[in-house]
């Protein structure tokens, strides 16, 4: 059998013929199409607009660092009470210094892991997730600072301003030195939340969570 | 010349100053003048692959629309046809794949159409064989037969290699022969 007698079957099979449709068809279907793909994209538009607003309304109420657990993260809690000035319960300050272990006897001494991922062992500076909750305090909190002092009573000079203005509940990052990483875990540093009246609106001792499961002997 | 394709009959001979031109420059011109001139070569090979003369017109239809909206991602690479080729062809394969697929499920309801029984004639043994040969040997059978796309142009379309597309066509032609032969003895 021939090339030409396979070529005369499948014409035969598929007959060649003329589209019914138009150029002007197509145009329509493109158009069509296209308007389809519109109204698509700006319903995502729309549901990615709504989803960026949730994401920034819960942040600017602290949620989604309440939400962001620090379990996994190895470093050293710290917690502060906070207290007005009359002595009323005014909320509470986390401190969790990343990437530290502390050594005793003696006076606790920070040092850095030797293999952790969380911070380059180059760096001199502590990196510290903190998270602030503030209850019972009347107006708008200008700053959030921590303070050298034993207690809120002899309290001195800031050392490291966390927030300013701050939120009621608050979170962030700031990196310590080894000297404020120190007093931080020697009980020698006071967190404070000022307002535009009150310069220690509510205030505490920062002070170092020794949890059974954190610490290991030699 | 080096990319455009070439077109080995008379019938089916272009403009090939008109192909060469990249879809990016007057991107819409071009295609339109690809369908005024080829849309019956279209129609065929898209009517082979899906079996349904109505469907095969929308396939051509929906793959120039789509063409026309995606006319800017093409890069130029090769022929504008040959671009717009692959698109026919693969809107004709995912509709003949969706077609089975609501086929299947109506016999498995038992509501399978009779107009689809009858447009499958048994007692024709070339039909019957182009439907058995595995989809790179029927398509490339379509491309040289009904479009008339030599070696190279049928390679590009299905991104295969050009001594594929030989190997392809040679072994569908003996099944179809045997078929064919069958059929006359």
């Amino acid at each position: 059998m021939s090339e030409r007698d396979l070529r005369e079957a499948l014409d035969r099979l598929v007959p060649d013929e003329e589209p019914r449709g138009t150029w002007a068809g197509v145009l329509a279907r493109a158009e069509s199409a296209k308007r389809g793909r519109r109204r698509r994209r700006q319903a995502l538009v729309v549901l990615l607009a709504a989803a960026i607003a949730g994401v920034v309304s819960f942040a600017a109420y602290g949620t989604l660092a309440v939400l962001r657990s620090d379990r996994g993260v190895r470093g050293i809690p710290l917690r502060g009470q906070l207290r007005t000035p009359d002595g009323r319960p005014a909320g509470s300050i986390r401190i969790k210094l990343i990437g530290a272990n502390v050594t005793f006897p003696g006076l606790p001494t920070v040092h850095r892991f030797v293999h952790n991922r969380h911070i380059p062992v180059e760096t001199t500076t502590f990196p510290a997730r903190w998270y602030l909750q503030v209850n019972g305090v009347d107006g708008d909190l200008t700053s959030g600072r921590l303070y050298i002092g034993r207690s809120v009573a002899h309290a001195g000079s800031p050392v490291a301003t966390l927030c300013a203005p701050c939120g009621v509940r608050d979170s962030g990052t700031i990196y310590l030195t080894p000297k404020q990483a120190r007093a931080l875990v020697r009980h020698q540093l006071v967190f404070a939340v000022s307002t535009k009246d009150e310069p220690r609106a509510a205030a505490g001792s920062v002070g170092m969570l020794l949890e059974r499961r954190l610490i290991r002997r030699r | 010349m080096d990319e455009a394709l070439w077109i080995p009959t008379a019938a089916a001979v272009l403009d090939e100053r008109l192909i060469s031109i990249p879809v990016e420059r007057d991107s819409l011109r071009v295609i339109e003048s690809i369908y005024e001139r080829c849309a019956s070569r279209f129609l065929r090979v898209a009517r082979a692959i899906v079996d349904d003369p109505a469907v095969a017109e929308d396939v051509v239809q929906d793959a120039f629309a789509q063409a026309v909206l995606r006319r800017g991602s093409f890069r130029g690479s090769g022929a504008a046809e040959g671009w717009i080729w692959r698109i026919v062809v693969n809107t004709a394969r995912s509709r003949r794949r969706r077609d089975r697929i609501e086929a299947t499920a109506l016999e498995r309801l038992g509501t399978a159409s009779e107009a689809a029984a009858a447009d499958d004639p048994s007692g024709d043994s070339l039909r019957r064989e182009i439907k058995r040969l595995p989809e790179r040997q029927r398509l490339v059978v379509f491309l040289r037969y009904y479009a008339d796309l030599d070696y190279d142009s049928i390679a590009r379309v299905l991104a295969i290699s050009p001594g594929t597309v030989g190997k392809l066509l040679n072994d569908a032609r003996s099944r179809l022969e045997v078929a064919l032969e069958g059929r006359s003895g």
